[in-house]
């Protein structure tokens, strides 16, 4: 028996790791599709199929979560849309990266390694900003309206067409373009909504204050996951059946991770994510050596240690949670009524 | 995996998009209903447990 074209474990596989993918989502705003594309790679999927399925996943959550943020998000929608076209030929090139890779029976290998570094350097920068935060104490003084000197400074070459952004400051539409090609690169060969690199962009090299530029880095994953999709869809390489039950879970899940930020501090969890992804990291590079070496035992351990990893991270944000909505409620219970 | 294989590439291709988009609005809508009805009873449920 099968159900959307997967076996009935698959299915049960798919919806669970969906839901921890939206807790993280929901919880960081970030973390959902780089651990998609390395989870199918590692079941076996071809990598174009794994990259053309998480895009179309990328899509469907950046869709969630634009739905969830719409009334209180900071969009600049201009500049969303200026990014559009470097966007969809980024990701273009990068999908012809993968394809090319396939051709020559390397896509796997390179699409592969190239996780392990970037989970691996993610995890490292999570691990090291937990660490710092927990010795040197909370706020680092930024405000959100703050534009950094690297930006002031890009900004002050007037390279033309220059163009008005919402918040009436000016920037060069090649460093637009740029930043949307060279984060769709990234998207189309690794199948990432790519936030991780393109909210840190707009904010430093466009110069879009930090509130808006989180909120316009979502609208440019929807755009990136919606070009993706097509692009991918394209060469009838996205497996329906494996977005929808991932979408089933993670949208459940971004909810509970969304309302755990109302519960749980932050900086408490992020070691444990920044640890979770030095050992995806660590799940890839096995995945690769089990196709080296033939050692099929490979692949059980890096399959054991993603969604293992995964799962305590998932559990220890729940737990959190749980705990703090008790230690609310004993509070509110021992607080004396003041009557007016 | 799905196909519509006498369809055109790029209709299958925006058929795709379309089934995500379509897919991503049930399922924040659904679980929206789902949340307002339960979400109060469960967290008063994850107070209550000793």
């Amino acid at each position: 028996m099968e159900l959307l074209g997967l076996a009935p474990e698959l299915v049960v596989l798919f919806v669970s790791f969906g839901f921890m993918v939206g807790v993280f989502f929901g919880f960081f705003g970030m973390g959902g599709s780089f651990l998609v594309t390395p989870a199918l790679l590692i079941l076996g999927y071809p990598a174009p199929v794994a990259i053309g399925s998480s895009m179309a996943f990328v899509f469907g959550t950046a869709v969630i979560a634009t739905l969830k943020h719409h009334d209180v998000g900071s969009v600049d929608y201009k500049l969303g849309a200026l990014m559009f076209a470097g966007i969809v030929v980024g990701i273009e090139a990068g999908k012809l990266l993968v394809f090319g890779l396939e051709a020559i029976g390397r896509a796997e290998l390179v699409v592969g390694v190239a996780y392990v570094l970037l989970l691996g350097a993610i995890g490292l920068v999570f691990t090291r900003n937990a660490l710092k935060q927990d010795a040197a104490g909370e706020d680092d003084g930024r405000q959100d309206d703050d534009i950094p000197e690297i930006a002031k400074k890009i900004k002050s070459y007037n390279i033309p067409p220059m163009v008005t952004l919402t918040d009436g400051s000016k920037a060069s539409m090649w460093t637009i373009s740029g930043v949307g090609g060279g984060v769709g690169v990234v998207s189309g060969f690794l199948g990432v909504g790519g936030g991780f690199i393109r909210m840190p962009a707009i904010y430093y090299l466009i110069g879009v204050p930090l509130a808006a530029a989180v909120g316009t880095s979502l609208f440019g994953a929807l755009m990136s996951g919606a070009v993706g999709a097509f692009s991918y869809g394209l060469s009838g390489v996205i497996d329906i059946g494996v977005v929808t039950a991932l979408l089933v879970g993670s949208a459940l899940g971004a909810r509970i991770g969304s309302a755990s930020t109302a519960y749980v501090d932050e900086a408490d969890v992020t070691i444990y994510f920044g640890i979770m992804l030095l050992m995806a990291s660590a799940a890839v590079a096995f995945g690769e050596l089990a196709t080296w070496l033939a050692m099929p035992i490979l692949d059980t351990v890096s399959f054991v240690l993603l969604i293992g990893s995964s799962l305590f991270v998932t559990t220890i944000i729940l737990y959190y949670g749980a705990m703090s909505v008790r230690e609310r409620k004993l509070m509110a219970e021992r607080t004396p009524q003041v009557e007016n | 995996m799905i196909e519509f294989a006498l369809l055109p590439t790029a209709l299958q291709a925006a058929l795709v998009v379309t089934l995500v988009l379509v897919e991503a609005i049930a399922l924040y809508v659904g679980y929206g209903m789902v949340e307002d009805r339960v979400a109060p009873r469960v967290l008063e449920a994850i107070a209550n447990t000793a």
